[in-house]
């Protein structure tokens, strides 16, 4: 009878020790894929903050303030007077 | 072994001690439930609450502020992620490793990285914001601290800077920011962050219990290319003329919307002068005097004035021309901008009338664009007025107008005399790019009929092409336009010594107007007559339009101009050279040869026989004396008038070389035979005559009777030709 209440009272204690060693276990785990989605979400902002970068710098390298000196100082261009602009015929229906 | 006391079982301890002991097993128990109880139960959500004050933070998610785009959908305006970054020195483990990473990620300098780490402050702040990579190298360094905003941005610098305004404080201030706050800002989200048992945060245990709604985007009507093309032509014009300011607006007078609009101010854009600053407009209001004089029938343009000896008194006060021009016919006053003759023809129309005409044009009266801080300018009642006023409003003085008002106003006159409301806005859109508003164009109210703004309209078209606005003339296109100077006020009021506004505002194709151009600059240096300052800047800006690589304009409608424009220029080189072949003394082109086509189009084209200088003679050409002396392109210097543009400003600087001539017989210079011309527009008239390099003066308006000399005649280049219509109101 005394034998049988020690072994009851040590599964008992075993169990214990298992639930908790799970919910530990869990709960690491839950921990980890937290940082790892963090992560992920760093990495996310990081390249969308690349990507706005490249369109901003796409922009300015497209715009008239950085394509027109340009156009002037290393292909000797300059803007057209109005009399020698020809309005294709290709346009009109 | 001597054995011990025997220990009495506990069933066979006395009743009363076991019932005692279970009393009090029992009490505890009830208390410890009832403890449970009231903790759990009754003071729960009080402590439940602490609880999540200690371990749970909640902190507030930004919602990115909606962007502005331009026309095209290019950002103007947008909002980005950036991290502020700070440093705990007394955290930090070694501190001169985390100085060299400092250095490293974020471009510091080694004495600024050493003031970060060896610093005796418990914190410091970077002013700077970086980008992600910034946060991705530094993130798990001990004593560095990273903090994540959203920042707004300006791809474009200050290119639009006074429309768009600036975000302050997380606030908008000036501007659509200013103008749209509430809709561009969204509304902030929340969260909750799980702290550990030192008050750090745990890495993912962050719930996001109200999601932040991200402003809209507004779609602007304003053209990022246009609005270039404007800031570096304004940016010119100071630059040559020595003016500290100015202004240029483009708009589309078909719809209202403002295309390009610049202020500029002691190098700064930040205030938009264009919409709340007024000034004196000067000659450039003289055309919405004409208007109203038309509207009401109080005259005609071919009604003459006479301007005497360029000096008139009134009420008290001497107006005066630069030069005089004696008597001519309204349309002449304008063109060359008579102030005499302008406010003498403006005595038909009382007070009232008076007032009621610039008021319709929308003088006095702020325009109703959504930018605040839009000024009205200013237009008295004419129980204010004195006796001079009526004079002075005539010619563009006691009357205080916004860039922004007198740029609507002559798109009112290029789009047949509707009053169109300004629009800066085109669409509002919802973060996932649904539009929400769009705003179509809006009609004021109708200022005059079409056939007083055409009759107007070929009068400005004059301006340009002989009048003072000669330097805003293009090649390709015919531009109608008007020039204005006037005196600037200093801080106290009174009128500044030496101190002008030049302005001119032009519309083009003057056929079917595209584009409204108003340019105006402050206190131009030396030459500062509006022909010869913003005149140019007027033309450099169309041109620079009409080379630019998407221009808001409808190139097919250009491209028919052009093409008709094209065929009558080659029409009048035919002729030119057909005369110069009868000059010659070689056969006319008579019998088997084909007939000469004077007219370029079907429904103008007319034949006639060769020309022979002895076929053509007119009593009165031949009476008469010849052709007068012009210069300057074509400019009669004599004509020049008013008291602001009197003379334009290629023939005060000089301009293109001048022609001298005696008729036909004089010089080396290239016979024109004059065509026929009857029956056609003014305009078609004028602009062949001026393809064949003439110059041209009008009797009457309508189409046209003849001409004198007549047809057939041999001209010299710069030669003048008289041209007679019917007085009846004009037909496009």
């Amino acid at each position: 009878m005394r034998t049988y209440s020690v072994l009851l009272t040590a599964l008992a204690v075993v169990a214990l020790l298992a639930a908790l060693s799970l919910v530990t276990w869990r709960q690491a785990r839950a921990l980890e894929a937290l940082r790892d989605l963090d992560a992920v979400q760093r990495a996310l902002s990081l390249v969308e903050a690349e990507r706005a970068e490249l369109h901003r710098r796409i922009q300015t390298l497209e715009s008239r303030g950085h394509v027109v000196p340009s156009a002037r100082e290393r292909l000797g261009m300059r803007t057209p007077s109005a009399g020698e602009i020809i309005l294709l015929e290709g346009e009109v229906p | 072994m001597k054995p011990g006391p025997r220990r009495t079982p506990v069933l066979d301890r006395p009743p009363v001690r076991r019932r005692s002991l279970l009393v009090l097993w029992l009490l505890a128990g009830g208390f410890l439930l009832f403890r449970t109880t009231e903790l759990q139960i009754v003071q729960g959500q009080e402590w439940r609450a602490l609880a999540e004050q200690q371990h749970r933070a909640r902190g507030e998610v930004a919602a990115p502020r909606g962007s502005i785009l331009d026309r095209s959908g290019i950002p103007l305006a947008l909002s980005h992620e950036a991290f502020r970054i700070g440093v705990a020195p007394h955290e930090l483990k070694d501190r001169d490793q985390v100085s060299a990473q400092l250095m490293e990620v974020l471009g510091l300098t080694s004495a600024q990285a050493r003031r970060l780490t060896h610093s005796d402050r418990r914190w410091v702040q970077l002013p700077d914001r970086y980008p992600p990579v910034a946060r991705e190298a530094l993130q798990g360094t001990q004593g560095v601290y990273v903090e994540r905003e959203l920042r707004r941005s300006y791809p474009h610098s200050d290119l639009a800077r006074g429309i768009l305004g600036a975000v302050v404080d997380e606030n908008g201030s000036g501007g659509i920011e200013q103008e749209l706050e509430p809709f561009l800002r969204g509304v902030p989200g929340s969260r909750i962050v799980a702290r550990d048992s030192e008050g750090r945060a745990i890495p993912g245990e962050s719930w996001v219990v109200a999601a932040p709604v991200p402003g809209g985007d507004v779609v602007l009507t304003l053209d990022r290319d246009l609005q270039e093309i404007a800031r570096e032509a304004l940016e010119n014009a100071l630059e040559e003329t020595g003016a500290r300011g100015g202004d240029l607006i483009v708009t589309d007078p078909r719809s209202g919307e403002i295309l390009a609009m610049v202020s500029l101010k002691d190098g700064s854009a930040n205030n938009l002068g264009g919409i709340n600053t007024p000034y004196e407009p000067g000659s450039t209001l003289k055309s919405f005097t004409v208007a109203s004089l038309l509207r009401m029938d109080r005259v005609s343009m071919a009604d003459s004035v006479d301007t005497a000896d360029g000096r008139w008194r009134v009420a008290g006060r001497t107006i005066t021309d630069v030069s005089a021009v004696g008597k001519v016919s309204l349309a002449h006053a304008l063109r060359v901008s008579s102030n005499v003759g302008i406010a003498r023809v403006a005595e038909r129309l009382s007070p009232e009338e008076q007032f009621e005409g610039l008021r319709d044009f929308g003088f006095g009266v702020p325009t109703g664009i959504q930018l605040p801080g839009e000024a009205s300018g200013t237009l008295r009642n004419p129980r204010a007025w004195s006796r001079q006023s009526p004079a002075s409003l005539a010619i563009g003085y006691e009357v205080a107008v916004t860039p922004l008002q007198m740029t609507m106003a002559y798109g009112a006159l290029a789009n047949g005399g509707l009053l169109m409301e300004p629009r800066i806005l085109r669409e509002l859109r919802s973060p996932d790019g649904r539009v929400l508003e769009r705003f179509e164009p809006r009609v004021v109210r109708r200022v005059v009929d079409p056939v007083v703004a055409e009759e107007v309209n070929q009068a400005l078209v004059e301006a340009v092409e002989d009048g003072t606005g000669t330097r805003a003339r293009l090649a390709s296109f015919a531009v109608a336009g008007k020039s204005g100077t006037s005196r600037a006020t200093g801080p106290g009021g009174g009128y500044e010594v030496g101190a002008y506004y030049s302005s001119f505002v032009g519309f083009f194709p003057a056929d079917d107007p595209q584009l409204v151009v108003f340019v105006k600059l402050d206190r131009p240096r030396g030459v500062y007559y509006g022909g010869a300052t913003a005149a140019p800047v007027t033309r450099a800006t169309m041109e620079a339009v009409l080379a630019a690589r998407r221009p808001p304009l409808d190139r097919r409608a250009l491209a028919a101009i052009a093409r008709s424009q094209e065929e009558a220029r080659v029409e009048a080189v035919r002729q030119e050279q057909e005369a110069q072949r009868v000059a010659r003394g070689e056969a006319p082109n008579v019998g088997g040869s084909p007939p000469l086509v004077l007219a370029s189009t079907p429904s103008t084209a007319r034949t006639v026989s060769a020309l022979s200088p002895e076929r053509s003679p007119d009593p009165l050409w031949e009476a008469r004396p010849r052709p007068r002396i012009h210069v300057a392109g074509g400019v009669d210097a004599a004509q020049g008038v008013n008291g602001g543009d009197a003379i334009s400003g290629a023939a005060r600087e000089g301009g293109p070389p001048g022609v001298q001539g005696n008729g036909p017989a004089s010089g080396s210079k290239p016979v024109v035979g004059l065509p026929d011309l009857s029956g056609l527009s003014p305009r078609t008239a004028a602009r062949r005559l001026h393809a064949a390099g003439l110059v041209v003066e009008w009797e009457g308006q309508g189409l046209v009777r003849s001409t004198r000399p007549a047809p057939g005649a041999l001209l010299n280049r710069g030669d003048t030709v008289r041209v007679i219509s019917d007085g009846g109101r004009s037909r496009r």
